[in-house]
């Protein structure tokens, strides 16, 4: 992925996330506080204004700054923990304006190990991570394999989707849906949610530019 | 002196806690209010809870109090962004926010060390109220 | 070691201002000061359990104070009570 590439992802996830607010914020009404969708999209609208500035900088100062941005205008837990992914994935890239297949699997690899960190949170906690974690597992293998880009890009979206699905079977055992207990099975987690749909934004913009 | 932070989701909660802890001390404390978003909207700012540890630390650390949840990350990621030396000095209190903070500032404002202030503020967690 | 009996003058009893009070006087001593009312006996290093104390107007309170100090401070703390902590 290009420096160039990166700026167009980042544009697309905004204008996916405004898309699909509402969506958010009703699947965090259900076991939430009922403002992911609403603070995801004032984070990444705060993000695309920054972009223009970006134009002509490396990707892993875009990541930092996407990052920082997102940490004060999140307002909610998404912030500390998008933002600590997106920092993560920025150092891996630093003063680089190409992102390679090592690149991106070690980027994927260092943000999901900050998530871990940042919220202490593990696979099955029904987080974010129930599909992350798959899906990076999915990418990786699918490189080790030999296999072409696109085919990595459907078997990660594959294992995400998955993710995304098992998180409707399990109970919460982090964040505001925890204090629902058994209640929260059956709904889809909105972390979850929004990172899936992060995910395929990503896919679908270097889809159109190969 | 020991400084100390409020991290409140709720500015208005942040500054009011802050407030209470001044008029009750009546000396001179080290208090500084970070709650909120910068646009006054409710939630946490790591950038902003830095720069109130930043004010308030004259050398003697910090001791901060947080809310509920999120507090806590944006808190931690504000810890990661000092420099290695001010890291070491900085700490969240595990008790609540209100009475925390005011059983802290007292500590403070009497000369109490970082583990002392600490100490104060967690301690409220214990006592009934009724 | 000295001890004392004091009454509680404030109207609204011993709350937390007079113990943010007594707890600024008591850190000016070396000695250990202790209050105990209804049975419960508490340290004036714990700030939060001398603000919860719930002392009325009109109750008594033991004052324990123990140290190289301890008359100073015995003398000033129960002039502190006397004067009702500068209220009303």
């Amino acid at each position: 992925m290009t420096r160039d590439q990166l700026l167009k992802v980042i544009e697309e996830i905004t204008i996916v996330i405004e898309e699909n607010k509402v969506h958010l914020t009703d699947l965090d009404q259900a076991i939430g506080d009922g403002d992911h969708g609403i603070n995801l999209n004032r984070g990444f609208r705060a993000v695309k204004e920054k972009l223009e500035s970006l134009r002509d900088k490396d990707c892993g100062t875009i990541l930092k700054t996407a990052a920082m941005s997102l940490i004060s205008t999140v307002g909610g837990a998404s912030g500390p923990l998008y933002g600590t992914a997106f920092m993560k994935a920025g150092a891996v890239v630093a003063g680089k304006e190409y992102i390679s297949v090592e690149d991106s699997i070690k980027m994927f690899d260092e943000a999901i190990q900050g998530i871990i960190a940042r919220g202490k949170a593990s696979r099955g906690d029904k987080t974010m991570l129930d599909v992350l974690v798959p899906a990076f597992e999915a990418w990786k293998v699918a490189f080790e394999e030999g296999e072409s880009t696109e085919k990595a890009s459907e078997k990660m979206l594959g294992a995400a989707y998955q993710g995304l699905e098992y998180t409707k079977t399990i109970i919460a055992k982090k964040g505001r849906a925890n204090y629902l207990g058994e209640r929260s099975i059956g709904h889809q987690d909105p972390g979850a949610t929004s990172s899936c749909i992060i995910l395929k934004t990503i896919v679908d913009v270097m889809a159109k530019g190969e | 002196m020991v400084g100390i932070v409020i991290v409140s989701h709720s500015n208005k909660a942040a500054q009011g806690i802050k407030e209470l802890s001044i008029q009750m001390i009546q000396s001179p404390v080290q208090v500084i209010d970070a709650g909120g978003m910068v646009d006054g909207d409710i939630g946490t700012d790591a950038n902003r809870i830095k720069d109130a540890i930043e004010k308030a630390d004259d050398g003697d650390g910090v001791v901060v109090l947080v809310d509920l949840g999120s507090a806590i990350m944006s808190t931690e990621m504000a810890i990661e962004f000092l420099d290695r030396e001010q890291r070491e000095r900085v700490v969240i209190a595990d008790g609540p926010i209100l009475e925390g903070a005011i059983a802290a500032s007292l500590q403070a404002s009497i000369g109490g060390t970082l583990v002392q202030v600490k100490g104060a503020a967690e301690e409220c967690r214990e006592v009934s109220k009724l | 070691m000295l001890e004392r009996t004091i009454e509680i003058q404030n109207r609204e009893g011993f709350h937390a201002r007079p113990a943010t009070v007594l707890i600024k006087e008591a850190s000016k001593y070396g000695s250990n000061i202790e209050i105990e009312h209804n049975g419960r006996l508490v340290s004036c290093k714990s700030i939060i359990s001398l603000m919860t104390l719930k002392a009325k107007q009109g109750d008594t309170v033991k004052v324990y104070v123990y140290g190289d100090d301890e008359g100073e401070a015995m003398d000033s703390i129960t002039s502190l009570f006397n004067n009702r902590f500068g209220e009303e």
